[in-house]
């Protein structure tokens, strides 16, 4: 049995004067889907998120979120999502733990002490609780920002590019916290974000958009494939190693070199046999990743229309 | 919206701003009270010379209840400027912040939002004017004690018994209340037009200002648009201390401030409702 729709938007689009925002997107999340809406800045993401939460009108097409008409039955979906669009805002004069009681004040409920304790320990800020939010780091304020998604214990969670400006540290806390919203409290999430790689780890359907219109939408698994990845790899001598792939059959993958790493367009399956074969000819092999940048998938999937359009 | 109105209460009074009007209140008030109780006598003998020539007055003039009345006076123009301070704020300063988002994505509606605020800065304005009348009528009292009031206009002289006073400056105060409420409804209106915190004040400051000149004006054209202005009525509290009490400006006036209240607040939930949230 498929599972429920969650967020269903038909022949959406937004106009501002003669700039098409969005255009005609179609757009399907289900239930327990953490759902990558992917595409680079100014594809229409933000403003297909507004719309979905309310805070723009559509210039035509549908919106229906828990199977309900969003314009007619707004206040009802609005209890049953929590969301940060573009950034965490609060009332910096106040502390984070009244902040998280206003928001769910403002959401329909008296949330408990105990709960707002929960949930600042849940996002890592315990012992932060009382300290007014102006004193918080933009990372701090982001995970205060997941907390507030959750403080009506919300069925769909809705962020817009939850890691940007964050360090390393709190890119990979923010990733843990989304994946802890699906596993543990069995939320269904819509994660907008331009990084393929982030949407890769965390997502289990995606949709890129370009233009304000949908390009693809799927399975995270069936669209990236493993089959074709640009594969880096950091060694100790490039130009000697750099003889040794021309005297053997990995020339014909080798795509680009620059001083310290090579990489090479092959599958996932290959990256063993090409790091044995460096090793076995005492190549110093410092790290091997594999890369895929949105623009790449872009340049790919405009590839495949061309093709299909040509023939 | 109860729930609503309370939490904009709240954040309206843990704002440090907020208080900024209760404070340069009470320093202007005392300032005044200062001033009067130093060299009141001879700031009185200034005004009532040309009254002595034609009657004797005898008794103590500079008391708390004349020391309220100048203080009003004073005033007119300053508190349309602290109320601003806040009620400019309402809209635009969510909007600054981005907590806009955030309301507007809760399960509440726009005209929720714009009614909770108009409340809590109904209740901050009339907290003000209660302030004031605390400070400048009470500790005037106080300080210079009781007496009769004399109220000098360019039509008349009117001396109020001093047991006659009191109603008269409540019903100031709820005139001086209805009045700032304009400029309450005016300055969110205009909060609710922009994404900035300073604009709507300033521009809320601009208009009284302007339509306050024009009103003193007395040319022809003027005198066709200035019962229409609410800063003309906005000064109609005076009335309160006139002998006889003159009901039918009275009500004229407060009708025109009342239709204000009503034009300004329905402007703020037609734009409102309608407004994109694109900050």
């Amino acid at each position: 049995m498929s599972a429920e729709s969650i967020i269903r938007l038909q022949h959406l689009s937004k106009h501002f004067g003669n700039f098409e925002a969005v255009n005609d997107l179609n757009l399907e999340v289900k239930s327990g889907d953490v759902f990558g809406f992917l595409g680079p800045n100014g594809a229409g993401k933000s403003t297909t998120i507004r719309m979905m939460l309310s805070l723009i009108k559509p210039t035509a097409g549908n919106i229906f979120i828990f199977g309900k008409n969003l314009f007619e039955s707004r206040s009802k979906i609005l209890k049953r999502i929590g969301c940060i669009v573009e950034k965490p805002d609060f009332y910096l004069y106040l502390s984070a733990e009244k902040n998280l009681e206003l928001f769910g004040k403002l959401s329909g409920i008296i949330p408990s002490k105990n709960k707002i304790a929960e949930l600042i320990e849940l996002v890592g800020l315990k012992g932060r609780a009382k300290d007014k939010v102006k004193t918080y780091s933009h990372g701090m304020k982001q995970r205060l920002g997941l907390a507030q998604t959750l403080i009506h214990d919300p069925e769909l969670i809705i962020v817009d590019e939850p890691t940007t400006g964050l360090d390393p540290q709190g890119i990979i806390d923010v990733r843990q916290l989304i994946l802890r919203l699906k596993n543990d409290f069995r939320k269904t999430v819509l994660l907008s974000s331009h990084q393929l790689n982030e949407v890769e780890q965390i997502a289990t359907r995606m949709a890129i958009i370009n233009k304000g219109k949908t390009i693809v939408q799927g399975e995270v698994s069936e669209l990236l494939s493993t089959s074709d990845l640009i594969v880096s790899v950091e060694v100790g001598n490039v130009e000697g190693t750099k003889q040794l792939i021309q005297n053997s059959s990995w020339i014909s993958k080798l795509k680009l070199t620059d001083n310290s790493h090579m990489d090479f367009n092959i599958s996932k399956e290959e990256i063993s046999a090409l790091t044995k074969f460096l090793v076995e000819r005492d190549v110093r092999v410092f790290s091997v990743h594999y890369k895929r940048t949105l623009e790449d998938y872009f340049l790919k999937l405009t590839n495949q229309q061309n093709l299909l359009t040509n023939r | 919206m109860w729930p609503l109105a309370k939490i904009e209460l709240y954040k309206i009074f843990r704002r440090g701003r907020s208080y900024i009007g209760f404070v340069a209140l009470a320093v202007i008030v005392a300032v005044i009270q200062l001033a009067l109780y130093v060299d009141g006598a001879n700031y009185v003998q200034f005004f009532i010379q040309q009254l002595e020539q034609s009657f004797n007055i005898q008794g103590k003039i500079i008391n708390g209840n004349l020391v309220a009345y100048i203080i009003l006076q004073t005033l007119v123009i300053q508190m349309p400027l602290l109320v601003a301070l806040v009620t400019g704020d309402l809209l635009s300063g969510e909007a600054a912040t981005g907590t806009i988002r955030l309301l507007a994505t809760k399960p509440i509606s726009r005209s929720n939002v714009v009614y909770a605020k108009f409340f809590a800065g109904s209740v901050y304005t009339l907290a003000l004017v209660i302030w004031l009348g605390i400070i400048s009528l009470l500790i005037g009292l106080m300080i210079f004690g009781r007496g009769d009031l004399i109220v000098l206009n360019s039509e008349q002289v009117s001396i109020l018994r001093a047991e006659d006073t009191l109603w008269r400056f409540g019903g100031a105060m709820m005139i001086a209340f209805l009045s700032l409420t304009v400029i309450t409804t005016f300055s969110m209106m205009l909060s609710a037009f922009t994404d900035n915190s300073i604009g709507p004040i300033v521009a809320t400051i601009a208009v009284v200002i302007i339509f306050t000149i024009i009103g003193t004006m007395e040319f022809p054209l003027f005198e066709k648009t200035n019962p229409f202005l609410f800063t003309t009525h906005m000064i109609v509290w005076r009335s309160m201390f006139a002998e006889p009490l003159p009901l039918n400006q009275l009500l004229i006036s407060v009708s025109v401030l009342t239709g204000h209240i009503i034009i300004f607040l329905g402007i703020t939930l037609y734009y409102f409702n309608r407004k994109d949230i694109l900050n």
